[in-house]
């Protein structure tokens, strides 16, 4: 069984104090002393956690002195005999580290015992880069050891540490590693992605791993802005002489290139990383790409998934890629119509997609057949739509109207003014244009090149006038009136909802009583409302 | 002036002769002329006119910047003499301030207007005679006092003489005034003739003094002269005239004083004779005239008449609702104006009409149910409940109300509750409109309650009893309209939260019955209007939201489509919430499967469920109950039958009709409409080719699209504007010396006020700042003078008592050595 506190205490103190190596018998009795954690019950586990942790803490400050006395290393051992005790000791430090990583990897639940290891490991980490270097003060990072740790904290398999929100694993290795090495150290950051690119790239062992965790400790550890490449990272060293080659930047970009769209090409992920990875694609993924068009399959994949707001998002991110990094998506434009879908009037992301949409209309030189058509499907969908809808649709036409001012043909075409004052052919004329007129408008044409929405009119505007709530009514009358307000700011319409509309009847004041109905109409039900009875 | 100042004084000196030699050939001669004090003074002239003549700040000049080359205007340069003037108002001020002085700790006191009392320039003569004159205008400018026998021919109207006439003021003769005396004097001062004659004189100089050609001297006297002879010669014949009438008169006049006499005897007495004996009898008549009764009743209307009356009331009442729908301002301020009104008379209202009119609504509102009402309301009402009256107190929550409602059986409730109106009546006791206020809140959350339990089995009684409930409401609604609307809101805000916090399992059967209530009693046609606009938007929002999930979510839904096509009768505004149920219940409803929906092209709507689907075939009979009950919608256990979904998709399709009919079919965007509805409601023909509605329904759809105009919009028709014109407009006659070249004349003529009134203000501040510092140099001098005379006064009397007492002391001494030298 285990040894007590007590023992282990002393056996450490034996090994640390005096440099007779008989009592180095001891450390391996002590580094037997980790059990086989993957199967152990979290019950069972907790009687044991405080002396395993003791342990561990023990065992560091003996490693540390065998360090320091020059004993692991038998690259610098003076003679035959050093050597090989050089070595007998290099092996029980490796199998300390084994266990520690064991510790980490095999554990399946949140335990402090982890963390501690993970502390651990990274302090021999640091004094493997002192002591391990080939002579005194050579720059050296002993990137094994951190790929063996690499592939043991994803390993890990916490039960339950995937945020359902976000998409981000709340493994408290991962969140610890993150937040007290992997965010505030430079070098761990370049090695840590040039690991990951070896493991990713060779090692198949990685895939067999639950994807969905995978991602999320991916997405946990990247999403942060103290990045490498970023430009005002506040970062420093973590070991005392790291290598030159980790100043190559663009080395590193490709590194986290590679690994990004590792993670993004597994499949059977599920929407809520790809919402979160979307949604830090702007500051926190494209800055950091030799060459973000890389990242346009991912994106369109996005877009396949179906869901409406990832859609809008990968929207987001090509019109990204379009705008600033000069990809060509010949379908962007024919993918955003077809975002536009009755339900759109009916769900809570309608003025995120008017956000975006209108920045993405925002060009000049789109097209006045595209614009048109978004335009007559908008007014088309406020036929049966909430008020709230009708109210951020409205001034969002009004802003295209007023950028593209060939659609204006939609609210006023002058060939069917009829003029009382002018000679009779021409009344005929117009009639004759007014009988003929068919509407070409073409609802189900997916694409927006060709609905012919230019040649049809915004009758749905016209009628909104007559909308039964009167703001919107006023509202809409401003079709009709001169366009002298150079743009409405969508913000004041965006957040109207029924609740807010309630709200604002609910404080205003009674001033004047509210006319009474004067007809008189019988029995409430059956002859005032018809067809319902009591 | 030429050469130095010192040069021109010199000389000018020498001029006078106040330098140099003087009168060199006169003290040769030795002339013993002596200076005398005459010459002194004017010497002292004019040395000062010299002084004044060099002292460059004695003239001031306004130097004129443009004309100074000319030259020519020098003379007419203007030239201020700041010294003088401010010597004239230091003495002008010394004036006023010595008035003041003396007027000054004297409070009230007479002045003296006494005309010429201390002038001592009149003679005694003058001063009377003048006075007289005065005295004279002064009674001549006020005409209307009582006795002024002067004015009576003037008023000569015979109201003013008859009034007269009672006081026994004025002798007439047949009527006729008798103030002969005035005529007379008229003519005898030969005032009305003279006037005359001078007038036409006067025309005679006009027409004279017309021609251009300028008369000589001689020729105007001898005009003159003839003229005062014409006229004296005229006037000598008049007076002749007048001497010749007087005697005339005055042969006449003892006939004349004689008759008067009889008759003035008579008069005096008469408002002696009627006070005495009619002093009773006009008492009465005027207690009469102020009593009520007295008052003409309106005459009985003829039915026609009050038909005639009652359809241009409602006419005006659907003017004013018409302009409320479209939403014209103006309506506002009427309303408003309605509210202080009936505050205003609030209580007078009470207490003569209320009864009245409230027995009016009550009828009114009976009518209709044919209830036996009137009858009931005079006898039986009365004594029933003159037992009850006793017991209940008004009840002020729903809880109260329930407590008395609850032993008696729901056909009695309606008339328990009216006895409670009855009894607290605003009338009868003070603060019993408010709580008549908080009751009728009270009534309308117990007939939503009451609606909420409702079972088959009573619920043609309950039925029944909240019509009756309803009918009561509606009446009350006219007084207590703030305290219903007010509740009316709290309700619907309560409709809300408990939708948003259960979702659709928060709906009850209560919800459409206050909607249905808002939409009875308020007038929802409004453009905007403070119950009935939230009551539209929380309908939306039901109707949008519910899942339409479980066949009593789409029931009430349908009932709410309903309300809501009722509230949209008149005004007929688009709810597009209605079109998105349509939508997604007909394709929930509809009996096919998901395959061939999408075959269809029907999946644009996603549906909540899939297992409401009615039944495949529908029979001829049962397809023409539509239908629904509220029932059905309370109960959310009960087992729903095939028949009652065909009820509800056929009631779903009735308003569907109505709404095409009376809201869509006028809508410039009706094609655009029937193209969503249309593929559902061909799929249901499909499913049911014999279904009656339905084919109506595709049938007016049809002819309405191939009726309407559908045409290319043409908004933005307006009048073009007119750009603002940047070139400056060419004045024609610009004038630089013009002070303002504004066109606007009125604004001209403002802009020269404010000028002059800043002017004035800028001198008014600078004479007041003189005033005060001339106050403070005159105080200081007082006070100066003041000093200086005690001063003097303490000195001559210290001078005094050395000189007594030196006086006293040689006489001492004298004294002294006296008697020494006796000794």
């Amino acid at each position: 069984m285990l040894l007590s506190k007590d023992e282990i205490a002393s056996c450490a103190k034996r090994v640390a104090a005096s440099t007779d190596r008989r009592h180095y018998n001891n450390i391996v009795k002590l580094v037997s002393q980790y059990p086989d954690l993957s199967q152990v019950e979290e019950s069972a586990f907790e009687n044991d956690e405080p002396t395993l942790r003791f342990l561990t803490m023990a065992l560091l400050p003996v490693f540390r002195k065998l360090f320091s006395r020059g004993q692991l290393n038998p690259a610098k051992a003076a003679s035959a005999n050093e050597k090989q005790f050089s070595q007998w000791c290099r092996k029980l430090y490796n199998s300390y580290k084994s266990k520690l990583l064991h510790c980490i990897s095999c554990i399946p639940f949140e335990s402090s015992l982890a963390l501690d290891c993970l502390d651990a490991y990274m302090q021999l980490l640091e004094q493997e880069a002192i002591h391990f270097a080939s002579h005194d003060d050579a720059p050296f990072f002993p990137n094994k050891t951190l790929k063996a740790l690499i592939l043991a904290i994803f390993k890990s398999n916490v039960s339950s540490s995937v945020d359902a929100a976000d998409g981000q694993s709340k493994n408290p290795v991962v969140l610890e590693f993150t937040q007290s090495y992997y965010k505030k150290h430079v070098d761990i950051q370049y090695y840590f992605q040039a690991e990951m690119t070896a493991l990713t790239q060779e090692d198949e062992s990685i895939k067999t791993l639950d994807h969905m965790q995978l991602m999320a400790k991916w997405l946990s550890i990247m999403n942060h802005d103290n990045h490498y490449s970023s430009e005002d990272a506040d970062l420093e060293i973590f070991v005392p002489q790291p290598p030159q080659a980790m100043e190559n930047e663009s080395q590193f970009k490709s590194n986290l290139e590679k690994n990004w769209l590792f993670f993004l090409n597994l499949s059977g992920l599920p929407t809520t990383h790809y919402k979160t990875t979307l949604l830090i694609l702007h500051r926190r993924i494209i800055p950091h790409f030799n060459t973000p068009t890389k990242l346009m399959d991912f994106l369109t994949d996005s877009y396949d998934l179906g869901d409406h707001v990832v859609s809008l998002l990968a929207l987001n991110g090509l019109f990204e890629l379009m705008r600033r990094y000069n990809l060509e998506y010949a379908h962007f434009y024919s993918k955003l119509y077809q975002l536009v879908t009755p339900s759109l009037m009916h769900v809570k992301h309608r003025s995120r997609f008017l956000r975006l949409a209108e920045l993405f209309l925002s060009s000049t030189h789109v097209s006045a057949n595209l614009v048109a058509s978004f335009i007559k499907r908008l007014a088309r969908l406020t036929l049966d739509s909430p008020p709230a809808a009708i109210v951020s649709v409205l001034p969002f036409i009004y802003n295209l109207l007023k950028k593209h001012p060939t659609c204006m043909i939609m609210l006023h075409d002058p060939d069917y003014i009829s003029d009382p004052f002018a000679d009779a052919d021409k009344i005929a004329l117009v009639k004759e244009r007014r009988r003929q007129y068919t509407d070409p408008y073409k609802m189900e044409e997916s694409n927006p090149e060709i609905t012919n929405a230019i040649e049809s009119s915004l009758w749905e505007l016209d009628s909104l006038t007559n909308h039964y709530h009167p703001n919107v009514a006023t509202l809409a009358k401003i079709f009709s009136q001169p366009f002298r307000k150079h743009n409405y700011n969508m913000e004041d319409f965006l957040d109207w909802s029924y609740d807010s509309l309630l709200q604002a009847e609910v404080t205003r004041k009674l001033k004047v009583s509210p006319a009474l109905e004067f007809e008189e109409y019988g029995a409430a039900f059956g002859e005032y409302i018809k067809c319902v009875e009591w | 002036m030429a050469g130095s100042q010192l040069k021109n004084l010199k000389k000018s000196l020498k001029e006078q002769g106040f330098t140099g030699q003087t009168n060199v050939k006169g003290s040769k001669k030795g002339s013993k002329r002596q200076a005398k004090e005459y010459d002194r003074e004017e010497k002292a002239q004019r040395i000062a006119k010299i002084r004044e003549q060099f002292n460059p700040f004695e003239l001031k000049v306004n130097r004129d910047k443009k004309t100074t080359q000319t030259g020519k205007n020098a003379s007419l340069k203007a030239v201020g003499k700041p010294g003088i003037s401010k010597q004239i108002g230091e003495e002008r001020r010394l004036v006023a301030h010595e008035a003041h002085q003396r007027r000054k700790n004297r409070l009230g006191g007479l002045t003296d207007r006494r005309f010429g009392e201390r002038n001592k320039n009149l003679t005694e003569e003058e001063k009377m005679l003048e006075r007289f004159t005065r005295e004279r205008q002064a009674q001549s400018s006020s005409k209307k006092s009582l006795f002024n026998l002067e004015d009576d021919d003037e008023g000569d109207d015979f109201g003013a003489a008859g009034d007269e006439d009672l006081y026994g003021g004025t002798l007439t003769h047949y009527g006729q005034s008798l103030a002969l005396e005035d005529d007379f004097q008229d003519d005898d001062l030969g005032l009305e003739q003279s006037k005359r004659s001078a007038s036409a004189f006067d025309g005679d100089e006009d027409d004279e003094s017309r021609p251009a050609k300028k008369k000589t001297k001689a020729e105007v006297m001898k005009e003159v002269i003839a003229k005062s002879k014409f006229y004296k010669h005229e006037r000598q014949k008049a007076q002749e005239k007048l001497v010749e009438d007087i005697e005339d008169v005055d042969e006449e006049f003892d006939d004349i004083m004689s008759e008067l006499s009889t008759i003035s005897k008579q008069k005096p007495k008469l408002p002696a004779e009627s006070g005495a004996s009619d002093k009773q009898y006009d008492t009465k008549v005027r207690e009469l005239g102020l009593e009520r009764r007295a008052v003409p009743a309106d005459r009985t209307k003829t039915q026609e008449e009050i038909d005639q009356e009652n359809a241009e009331k409602r006419e005006k009442l659907e003017q004013a609702r018409i302009d409320r729908m479209n939403g014209m301002a103006g309506i506002d301020v009427d309303e408003d104006r309605g509210v202080e009104d009936l505050g205003d008379d609030f209580w007078e209202g009470d207490n003569s009409e209320e009864e009245e009119e409230f027995g009016e609504h009550i009828d009114n509102g009976f009518a209709m149910d044919d209830v036996q009402l009137p009858g009931d309301k005079g006898e039986k009402g009365r004594s029933s409940g003159s037992k009850a009256v006793a017991i209940l107190a008004c009840p002020q929550s729903q809880d109260e109300l329930m407590d008395i409602l609850e032993n008696h059986s729901a056909k009695d409730h309606p008339s328990l509750v009216k006895e409670i109106i009855r009894t607290y009546q605003p009338r009868l006791a003070a603060g019993n409109k408010e709580l008549l206020g908080t009751f009728v809140g009270v009534l309308l959350r117990h007939i939503l309650y009451v609606s909420n339990d409702y079972n088959d089995s009573n619920a043609k009684e309950l039925g029944k009893m909240q019509n009756e409930l309803i009918a009561i409401l509606r009446s009350m609604a006219q007084k207590y309209n703030e305290p219903l609307s007010l509740t009316c809101r709290e309700i619907s805000n309560e409709i809300q939260t408990r939708f948003k916090t259960q979702r659709s399992h928060g709906l009850l059967a209560s919800d459409l019955v206050f909607f249905t209530l808002v939409g009875y009693i308020f007038s929802t046609s409004d453009h905007y209007h403070l119950v009935a606009t939230p009551s539209n938007v929380l309908m939306g929002e039901l109707l949008e939201q519910t899942k339409l999930n479980t066949f009593q979510n789409i029931a009430f839904c349908a009932v709410l489509a309903r309300i809501s096509l009722t509230y949209q009768r008149l005004a007929k505004r688009f709810v597009p919430e209605l079109v998105y149920f349509f939508e997604k219940s007909l394709t929930t409803l509809l009996p096919i499967s998901e395959a061939s929906k999408l075959e269809k092209g029907l999946t644009k709507v996603i549906c909540d469920t899939n297992d409401l689907k009615a039944p495949p075939k529908i029979t001829a009979k049962s397809m023409e109950k539509s239908t629904l009950s509220l029932r059905l919608i309370s109960d959310q256990k009960r087992q729903v039958s095939d028949s009652d979904k065909i009820a509800l998709l056929c009631n779903i399709f009735t308003s569907m009709e109505e709404a095409i009919t009376q809201i869509w079919k006028d809508m410039s965007c009706f094609p655009e409409l029937a193209v969503t509805v249309k593929p559902i409601l061909m799929a249901y023909c499909e499913q049911y080719p014999n279904l009656e509605t339905l084919r109506v329904i595709v049938e007016k759809i049809e002819r309405f699209e191939a009726f309407s105009e559908h045409f290319p919009l043409a908004l933005q028709n307006h009048r073009p504007l007119s750009i603002p014109m940047h070139t400056p407009k060419f004045e024609e006659n610009f004038n630089p010396d013009k002070k303002s070249n504004d066109p606007d004349r009125t604004r001209n003529e403002v802009n020269k006020v404010k000028a002059q009134l800043k002017k004035e203000r800028k001198f008014t501040m600078k004479e007041i700042r003189k005033d005060t510092k001339f106050e403070a140099r005159q105080q200081i001098d007082q006070k100066k003078k003041e000093y200086s005379d005690y001063h003097a006064k303490m000195a001559r009397i210290v001078n005094q008592i050395s000189t007594e007492e030196g006086a006293e002391k040689g006489k001492y001494e004298r004294e002294k050595r006296l008697r020494n030298s006796k000794k």
